[in-house]
């Protein structure tokens, strides 16, 4: 992921190969029709959502005074906390502290955040092995490839494709029955808690006034990675906090209902601190790692509010761009609506820059996020700074000088428009339709066609009509859709 | 980076933040009387719709019944539980003892070699009892604090765990029962809400039951003869 280029290849590539990433557009279109039937049977739901809109809101703007409590509160109940600036800090702390504590195995509960900040490599490179706890992202550990959804991690991946990894990875025999690759799985997975020495987990949310980190799953491994191994050690984006318990009360009664449409996930865990005295299980150590790596200056710049996200993955599920191109086509660690602002937003443009463009603006993500964050309006900012910082394409400065250059004399946009309806005329077959423009717009007409346009422009219908008439124009080419297309 | 520097940026960024809503008041959220009319109904509803099995009993004899039908159900006589004072249940443990179950040790040790050997030891167990601080109707969840006398493992390592519930220790919804214990999580080095048995939808979206946690979760709620 190292160019522009590969952004577009990798779309292409998507496009030309559906059969890789079908399922995850099924799965994705699943997930929204359980959220919209769960939103239906909650009367609760808007009113709770902007609740949850306003205590995300409140926390942002007093973040650095949460962070304080948070941190305070967690020494007090007798763990750690470790502030880190970007990944490579927060990935030392972890690897130092595994080899100062001789940890030759980690056991992992689902995370994000280990993604964004490539803890697993860090971990190998230390000797550590890091084992991914949840089904998901021990299919994809198994399969060494990447999360295609924040919340289903092998969605792209079919029942036959998963028995086969299990055959080859595990030497079983095959099975494509899920239920017996979970049972596998299972097995495999409760030996590997039970000898771990090292649990690692992402955080759901934090709450200040207890110093607790709070994670919901459904499988459970998150309660069995926080009570088995000696160590605890929670990796979070800054951005997580709740001040308080009930606080995180109305953000679980939202979370499920819009990751997967459960009233409620199988297991709420909410940890504070190590085992105390007289309990009979738990970690030793609990250490908190709290990472910032480019959140601080979102927060103070024009996309703050995607720091309200809570990683849901509804804007996912109802995109239509991801429904078409499945998760891997991003190449970044956070795919769909929410991961082509914060993708940019955190790490900057870089690779990036042209992800705020793999949007129609439609609006979509906005209607189910449950912090309802306008997520149209920061792909526009992003696009506008974008522009400003030079990394629009030549080919649409271009374009779009020529356009001002039009729009500005209105002879030479009439001009523009006689040669067009000519030129489009002439290229478009007898339905009206160009099935291949020429180059430079040939990328146009890669994957539709464009419509000729009208005998009669709109300007002169418009005159016309305002001129008494009133009638119709008599455009025959180019209006509604294309029949038999 | 230490704490003072790592604050003092995002202090400065906070005061440059723009966000509309933070304005204001903080809200006092307040969900209405705790009591409500079909408590019970609703839980029981809830918990099976989550694959949860709900035995509604009247009283501490039957509630002692359907307990040991569960656990003679299960060919293995290993059990983990809770202690004796945080079961509603009086006695419960030395009355499995008598029917010729065994409890299973409770504590993960401290030292390394001999933790593995008491988790392995531990992963015998076939069936898990604990009592609960409460449960939420509208979800069919059971609210465990743990802690000294209530371990996590017992409602974690075996495939089957049964929580112990009194229908007066029913809310109606989590914000009820937070704002009746709002010190829940200080009060508990582990806490957590189960809503129905372990599951993962990750191959397919095929639901699929019993991953890490157990496959099975029955709940006891024992009424007062003539409670409602």
């Amino acid at each position: 992921m190292n160019s522009n280029v590969t952004f577009y290849s990798r779309i292409e590539d998507a496009i030309a190969h559906p059969d890789r990433h079908r399922p995850v557009g099924v799965g994705a279109m699943r997930f929204a029709a359980k959220r919209l039937a769960a939103a239906a049977a909650y009367p609760e739901f808007e009113a709770m959502r902007d609740r949850a809109r306003r205590i995300r809101a409140h926390t942002l703007c007093r973040l650095d005074h949460y962070l304080g409590q948070f941190a305070n509160q967690v020494e007090k109940n007798g763990g750690h906390v470790f502030f880190a600036a970007d990944a490579a800090e927060a990935n030392r702390y972890v690897t130092d502290l595994a080899r100062a504590r001789g940890v030759k195995k980690a056991i992992k509960s689902k995370s994000m955040v280990t993604e964004e900040i490539e803890l697993n490599h860090a971990l190998e490179a230390a000797g550590v092995e890091p084992i991914e706890s949840d089904l998901g992202e021990f299919i994809i550990q198994l399969a060494r490839e990447k999360p295609s959804h924040i919340i289903a991690p092998v969605m792209h991946k079919t029942r036959q494709q998963v028995g086969e990894l299990f055959a080859e990875k595990l030497g079983i025999p095959y099975s494509d029955d899920p239920e017996e690759l979970n049972r596998v799985a299972r097995s495999r997975l409760r030996t590997e808690f039970l000898t771990a020495d090292m649990g690692i987990t992402g955080c759901n949310f934090a709450v200040a006034e207890s110093g607790s980190v709070a994670l919901v799953t459904n499988e459970g491994n998150a309660r069995l990675t926080t009570t088995t191994p000696r160590i605890h050690i929670v990796l979070m984006g800054m951005e997580r906090i709740v001040p308080t318990f009930a606080d995180l009360g109305v953000m679980f009664q939202i979370l499920a209902r819009s990751a997967t449409g459960q009233k409620l996930s199988v297991y709420s865990t909410i940890v504070s601190g190590p085992r105390r005295a007289g309990e009979a299980d738990g970690p030793e150590e609990f250490h908190v790692v709290i990472l910032n790596n480019g959140r601080s200056s979102t927060l103070g710049g024009e996309l703050a509010e995607i720091l309200y996200c809570i990683r849901c993955g509804a804007c996912l599920n109802s995109c239509p761009v991801y429904q078409a191109i499945g998760g891997h086509a991003y190449g970044s660690v956070y795919p769909g609506p929410v991961g082509k602002v914060v993708t940019p937003a955190l790490m900057g443009f870089g690779p990036w820059a042209d992800l705020p463009h793999a949007s129609t603006l439609c609006g979509a993500c906005r209607e189910v996020c449950p912090v309802r964050i306008d997520i149209p309006h920061l792909l526009l900012k992003l696009r506008e700074q974008g522009h400003e910082a030079g990394r629009t394409p030549a080919w649409l400065r271009v374009g779009l000088g020529i356009y001002r250059a039009a729009a500005e004399r209105p002879w030479f946009f009439r001009l523009g428009l006689k040669a067009n309806q000519v030129a489009t005329r002439f290229l478009a077959g007898r339905d009206g339709w160009i099935d291949r423009l020429p180059p430079p717009l040939a990328g146009w007409t890669d994957h539709r066609a464009f419509p000729a346009l009208a005998r009669e422009s709109f300007r002169t219908w418009w005159g016309r009509r305002e001129e008494g008439n009133g009638e119709r124009g008599t455009g025959n080419g180019g209006e509604g859709g294309r029949d038999g297309s | 980076m230490d704490r003072e520097s790592f604050l003092a940026q995002v202090r400065r960024q906070v005061g440059r933040a723009v966000l509309p809503e933070a304005a204001g008041e903080r809200e006092v959220f307040d969900p209405g009387p705790a009591a409500g009319e079909g408590l019970v109904a609703r839980f029981a509803a809830e918990l099976e719709a989550v694959s949860g099995r709900c035995h509604v009993v009247d009283g501490i004899d039957s509630a002692w019944e359907t307990l040991l039908a569960l656990c003679e159900e299960i060919a293995v006589r290993e059990y983990l539980a809770w202690d004796d004072p945080f079961l509603p249940l009086p006695d419960l443990n030395r009355r499995l003892h008598e029917r010729g179950f065994n409890r299973g040790e409770n504590e993960l040790p401290v030292d390394e070699a001999a933790r593995q050997a008491a988790q392995e030891q531990l992963a015998g167990a076939q069936i898990g009892i604990t009592g609960a601080l409460g449960g939420l109707a509208e979800t069919g969840s059971v609210a465990l604090h743990c802690g000294p006398g209530r371990g996590r493992l017992a409602s974690l390592l075996p495939p089957v765990h049964v929580a112990l519930l009194r229908a007066d220790q029913l809310f109606p919804t989590m914000a009820h029962f937070i704002q009746a214990h709002p010190a829940a999580l200080q009060e508990a080095s582990s806490f957590v809400f189960i809503t129905g048995p372990s599951r993962t939808a990750d191959i397919e979206q095929t639901l699929t039951l019993g991953v890490h946690g157990p496959k099975n979760l029955h709940v006891i709620l024992i009424q007062q003869t003539g409670e409602g």
